[in-house]
């Protein structure tokens, strides 16, 4: 049977909102600065735009502060509010070998042209709980960040800030797939020409543009999830980490005026590809190459994207991981934890009516006995 | 300074210093709102490695207005919902492409803006050159 909903509880809800409020500030420390988060929890601030799909730090940092540090509640506060702001505008395609790279590796090639640079990273770093962090203030922050800036400002080596992809020297030399050059290249990827689930409807098989965009908006705990059944051997994928990078890309749109294009800002983003077991085409071994790129660092979420992205283009789907459908249904954040989060709903007369069911079964078994 | 040049500043410059300029635009100039800053969205797109395919990424958050000045338009267009930097965008850029007196002296205020995001790059290039890393292969464990 449908679902039966109920009325009441007005008084009782709006007590409860007040609760919540109180239970943030019962504490009694001073508010925490919505720019305090967007600078001091960059990371979970990227995970919310990353899952909420909306590229604006300072109101996902607003979000984590009205959702508690709750991520998932707070990337669907963001996604809501997004659904409030008319679409304007399409970019002109990002192009990542333009990106201002903060943090770049190869885990295929130690030697790559320009360069490994480790960047802001904790990879190396002992998980050793920093005691003195919980004296950190105002003249200690200000004490290292001068020693840090010491000696940049005069001994910046001016260098290449771009750098061209690990992918495409293994291209060059024919070990992976040729760049194919798709019908929606032709209309230079305008509205009408690149899918968007979030205007029609998925259905599958879905095209590899809607996959890519459904798994740029998915949770991380969830696409980790699944990348991880492929990884641990519920499939075959055994990635290598061509190159991920991390940094800012330009954006462009068309300009308004009706010639040229437009820069509007950099956004941080971070980019993933994974080189799997050779595919045997028509004859000739290759390499495989899956991708991922996400808004924001979110290293796990790339590389999770990549790995997904390459186990769905199998031929014949054999394991979870692999089937489009399965993985594609379960990684939106708002869909799952909406739907998990729905049984907390009233559900009186449709448990009722399974009671009733349960209890004249059961008489009538005993009759029968 | 170039088109391309310009809008980088313009969208990367230092706001209050954004703010400052127009304001000396708008002191002289009269200047006509075409259209108030309001927030937009903009789909970002990207191509991806592998097969060269174009993708929707997510959506960006910025503010976008219009106005107008001696007849020439100009556009303000800012990340985030922000939109005191929006309309000095758009009111300098105005006043750019009007050709307007004040255009020389403010140019070369740009130019400054500019030379300042160069530094900054810089910076952010030195620091992260410090992270450059040599991994050497040890021997194989047998």
């Amino acid at each position: 049977m449908g679902y039966v909903a109920v009325k009441g509880g007005v008084e009782a809800i709006e007590n409860a909102e007040e609760l919540l409020k109180y239970f943030r500030l019962k504490g009694g420390s001073k508010p925490i600065e919505v720019k305090q988060i967007q600078d001091q929890l960059r990371l979970a601030v990227d995970k919310v735009m990353g899952e909420g799909s909306l590229y604006a730090p300072y109101y996902a940092a607003l979000a984590l502060k009205q959702a508690e540090g709750d991520t998932i509640e707070a990337s669907f506060i963001l996604r809501a509010y997004r659904s409030t702001v008319p679409r304007n505008h399409y970019s002109l395609p990002v192009d990542t070998t333009e990106m201002h790279i903060i943090r770049r590796i190869s885990a295929a090639f130690k030697d790559i042209p320009g360069g490994q640079v480790l960047g802001p990273t904790r990879d190396y770093t002992q998980r050793l709980l920093d005691f003195e962090l919980a004296e950190e203030d105002e003249e200690r922050a200000a004490c290292f960040l001068a020693g840090f800036l010491e000696g940049l400002e005069t001994g910046a080596p001016e260098g290449p800030v771009t750098f061209s992809k690990v992918i495409d020297l293994l291209r060059e030399e024919g070990l992976v797939e040729e760049f194919q050059a798709k019908q929606q290249d032709k209309t230079g990827g305008r509205e009408d020409s690149v899918m968007d689930i979030t205007r029609e409807t998925t259905t599958f098989p879905c095209p590899r543009e809607g996959r890519l965009q459904a798994m740029a908006r998915g949770e991380i705990g969830g696409m980790l999830a699944i990348a991880y059944s492929s990884m641990r051997g519920y499939g075959d994928i055994h990635p290598t980490l061509g190159e991920l990078r991390v940094g800012y890309v330009p954006l462009k749109i068309p300009h308004p005026r009706g010639t040229g294009e437009l820069y509007l800002g950099r956004v941080l983003v971070t980019e993933a590809e994974v080189i799997a077991r050779f595919a045997d085409e028509d004859g000739t071994p290759k390499f495989t190459v899956g991708y991922g790129l996400c808004f924001g660092h979110n290293e796990l979420k790339a590389v999770s994207m990549a790995i997904l992205d390459r186990t769905m283009s199998a031929v014949e789907p054999q394991m979870p991981a692999e089937d489009q459908e399965f993985v594609l249904s379960h990684i939106d954040g708002i869909e799952s934890s909406g739907f998990a989060a729905h049984w907390k709903l009233p559900h009186y007369v449709t448990f009722q009516s399974d009671l009733d069911r349960l209890r004249s079964t059961q008489k009538r078994k005993g009759e029968k006995n | 300074m170039n088109s391309a040049t310009l809008s980088r500043v313009l969208a990367e410059g230092d706001g209050d210093f954004l703010q400052e300029v127009a304001e000396k635009v708008l002191d002289i100039a009269e200047v006509k709102v075409i259209k108030q800053p309001a927030t937009g969205l903009v789909m970002m797109r990207a191509r991806d490695s592998v097969e060269g395919i174009i993708f929707n990424v997510g959506e960006v958050l910025v503010t976008e207005c219009e106005v107008e000045l001696d007849g020439a338009r100009g556009w303000g267009y800012m990340l985030g919902d922000e939109p005191a930097k929006a309309l000095a965008v758009a009111v300098i850029d105005a006043a750019i492409n009007a050709g307007h007196r004040f255009k020389d002296e403010m140019l070369r205020l740009l130019g400054e803006q500019r030379e300042e995001l160069e530094r900054k790059r810089r910076v952010e290039f030195a620091m992260m050159d410090r992270t450059r890393v040599k991994f050497e292969t040890m021997e194989a464990i047998k």
